[in-house]
């Protein structure tokens, strides 16, 4: 590193050669990163010389006293090399389930819809949407459903006492919605391990 | 009788994650030369197998001169893309299997030292 600092041009040369399997194992963790498991052998050999470049291009920024390896201490260098080569990633688009959501009446503006409907909406979308809300059906009042979700939604938005909220939007106590919460969430982690039919409920975010 | 693995095996060997990473030394070095040439060297071909060789010695301009026997403003002349006749011969010796007269034959690209000509050139 610090003879390509010092602007000596063979030194990339015996970066590439000496420490290509090191730069490659490391350029492999940022592709599993991000979601790809594999990568051609040939492409793992263009990212490294381009990796090899990149390195010798910001040598003079590395210090040997860091601690820190060169492709370790250029993680994110390496991770634009990686993402200039692979591209945007996205999951393909589900055209079926896209042509139900534009046929779905529009969502209004000015207020939010209870969230209840939504999950009733999502319902028709989504095979996970539609078992919780037919097991929050089965062990819950609609009183205590709809606590529950308002409480998930609270606290998925980042409000730090998303019960002191919901308490106060329906003239409760917050230990009162706290506990309906938990007896709600109780009941349908024991229907998930009792019956079958619910046992996907037990991989939903809200039950854990 | 040992049979030979097919061609199929030994390709899926050779992708396999865990597989060792073995460099492409030609490859790199096609690489060094498309760079170079960005750069506007006059002579890429020959500048990237100079660098080559002395990395593949280890050592510094200074220490691949005195091995060359020739000056070290020689050298840096030869890394900039103008070799002089004794470097050649002096590699040609050290290098056999590279053909280095092949790799300055021919006219030299014009060296592109400023912005501006790199300019003109990309007009043209």
């Amino acid at each position: 590193m610090d003879a390509m600092a010092a602007g000596d041009r063979a030194a990339v040369f015996v970066l590439y050669r000496e420490f290509g399997g090191m730069i490659g194992a490391a350029l492999r963790r940022e592709i599993r990163a991000m979601g790809i498991e594999f990568v051609r052998p040939e492409e793992l050999g263009d990212l490294v010389i381009d990796a090899c470049f990149e390195l010798n291009d910001c040598a003079g920024a590395w210090r040997p006293d860091g601690g820190a390896l060169p492709w370790t201490w250029a993680a994110r260098r390496l991770r634009q090399v990686v993402i200039r080569h692979i591209g945007v990633l996205a999951d393909e688009l589900d055209h079926e389930r896209l042509l139900h959501v534009s046929e779905a009446p529009p969502v209004s503006g000015a207020q939010e819809p209870e969230e209840v409907a939504v999950l009733a909406g999502l319902a028709a979308l989504d095979d996970s949407c539609a078992l919780l809300q037919k097991a929050l059906a089965k062990v819950a009042s609609a009183r205590d459903r709809a606590l529950l979700l308002e409480l998930k939604v609270q606290a998925s938005l980042g409000d730090p006492s998303p019960a002191l909220t919901v308490a106060n939007r329906n003239g409760m106590r917050p230990d009162a919605v706290r506990q309906a919460a938990k007896r709600t969430l109780d009941r349908l982690r024991r229907l998930a391990h009792t019956d079958e039919h619910f046992a996907g409920l037990s991989c939903l975010a809200i039950l854990r | 009788m040992m049979r030979r693995l097919a061609p199929a095996v030994t390709d899926a060997k050779r992708s396999h994650p865990a597989s060792s990473w073995q460099p492409d030394h030609d490859h790199f070095r096609r690489r060094v030369e498309e760079r170079l040439r960005d750069d506007g060297c006059a002579r890429p071909e020959f500048v990237a197998a100079v660098l080559e060789v002395r990395a593949r010695l280890g050592l510094d301009v200074a220490g691949f001169a005195e091995l060359l026997r020739v000056d070290r403003s020689v050298v840096d002349e030869a890394e900039a893309g103008c070799p002089a006749r004794a470097v050649v011969l002096a590699l040609a010796r050290l290098a056999p299997d590279i053909d280095w007269p092949a790799l300055i034959r021919g006219p030299a690209r014009p060296a592109l030292r400023r912005a501006s000509d790199r300019a003109t050139l990309e007009q043209r």
